[in-house]
């Protein structure tokens, strides 16, 4: 399977490979247990830091399409076909609109809620 | 007399295949390309121009010419107007080699007037969209394994010969060998590696081709590198048996073998009439 990004388009690089391989394993393109080239190989051919290939691994990494198996290299996973439809997106909205419920049921204001959640996100950021 | 018709003719055939036919050869597949991809079609292909391209061409003929000049001149100077053999015989021995070295500078002037010309067309390269195959390279994808056990044994062959030969003691000698040949097999390996997940030179060669070019180098680099493993080793030999004529012999084929071996990698790897142009069609 060919990777095609534009640097010219206004979405992330990164986002179009995270796209882009999880489309090839909708479409059959990479089958599970697949290798993938390292990430030095891959921002070498496309002639992108190594950063932006290294977060879109990360970022399929954790969506479960595919797995690192150490100095053997990145793989397609096992279950990646189920993985890619998992909306990531929606499972987060789902998650604020129980936890908003839940604050507003206990008396917050939706002030008190967005400073609190900023002041989370802020704190986990230094943190990190 | 028979030593110094020897030098003769490992010389002569050094001066030839050095600054004559091995130019010529290079100069042929320039000519094809100029002939059979002009500039009118394929603008890519000369990132500055098709001018320079020919007086690249010219400098490199001219620089073997002149190579090829001072090899006659120490030719005769060495072997017909001065007889005496015997008394030169130290300097005799390194002439091959001093000499082979000079001889390569053409192809070096050639090397980096080419780097120049792909940073060139990486530079003029304004396409947005690039490509990329989600397959891993590995190197046993371009080498058998033997070949790289045979880089391997050549390697050990070569040192424990040396040390063997030296009582098995790490001398001077066979430390600076020793030096030289790691040095020489990791110069080897970073080229290697360099072909297999470094950068994309060519912005327009397709990807069959970069494969091909990929797998030859490797093929080359690894023949190479089994070759001047049995250098060192035949050098041990000539140096510990005082074999002085055969110390030229091989300091000569050395750089005939190089020489082979690089033009057989580019000839291979590179073949003008089977390479894919389209890409550096005009758009």
């Amino acid at each position: 399977m060919e990777i095609d990004i534009d640097i010219e388009s206004p979405i992330p690089l990164f986002n179009q490979l995270v796209e882009q391989i999880k489309r090839g394993v909708t479409k059959g393109q990479l089958l599970p247990g697949a290798p993938l080239p390292s990430i030095r190989q891959l921002a070498n051919d496309l002639a992108v830091n190594s950063k932006t290939v290294a977060k879109a691994y990360k970022l399929l990494e954790r969506d479960g399409v595919i797995e690192s198996k150490g100095y053997r290299g990145s793989f397609i996973h096992q279950s990646a076909k189920q993985n890619c439809h998992f909306d990531i997106n929606q499972w987060l909205i789902d998650k604020l609109t129980d936890a908003v419920s839940l604050l507003k049921k206990s008396g917050a204001t939706n002030s008190e809620i967005r400073n609190a959640f900023n002041h989370v996100i802020n704190t986990q950021q230094e943190q990190n | 007399m028979p030593n110094t018709l020897l030098f003769i003719a490992i010389f002569v055939c050094q001066i030839w295949l050095l600054s004559f036919y091995l130019p010529h050869r290079y100069t042929n597949r320039i000519n094809y390309l100029l002939e059979h991809f002009p500039e009118s079609q394929y603008p890519k292909l000369y990132p500055e121009s098709e001018e320079k391209a020919k007086s690249v061409k010219t400098i490199y003929l001219t620089m073997n010419y002149l190579m090829l000049l001072i090899g006659v001149a120490l030719l005769c100077y060495f072997s017909l107007f001065d007889g005496s053999y015997q008394q030169k015989e130290k300097f005799l021995d390194a002439l091959p080699l001093f000499y082979g070295m000079c001889q390569f500078l053409p192809i070096a002037y050639l090397e980096i007037a080419g780097r120049n010309q792909l940073k060139l067309m990486r530079l003029t390269d304004k396409r947005t969209h690039r490509k990329a195959s989600l397959t891993p390279r590995s190197l046993f994808d371009y080498v058998p394994q033997w070949l790289i056990a045979g880089v391997a044994l050549a390697f050990l062959g070569s040192l424990f010969f040396d040390l063997y030969i030296n009582n098995w003691q790490f001398t001077e000698k066979v430390t600076i060998k020793l030096g030289s040949l790691i040095a020489t097999n990791v110069l080897f390996g970073a080229i290697a590696y360099y072909h297999l997940y470094g950068k994309k030179c060519d912005p327009y060669q397709s990807e069959t081709d970069r494969q091909k070019v990929t797998q030859h180098t490797i093929y080359s680099l690894s023949a190479i590198s089994i070759f001047v493993s049995l250098f060192f080793a035949a050098q041990t030999f000539v140096n510990h048996f005082d074999l002085s004529y055969a110390e030229i012999i091989i300091n000569s084929l050395y750089f005939q073998i190089l020489a082979i071996a690089s033009f057989v990698n580019i000839a291979r790897g590179l073949d003008v009439k089977t390479m894919d142009f389209s890409g550096y069609k005009k758009d």
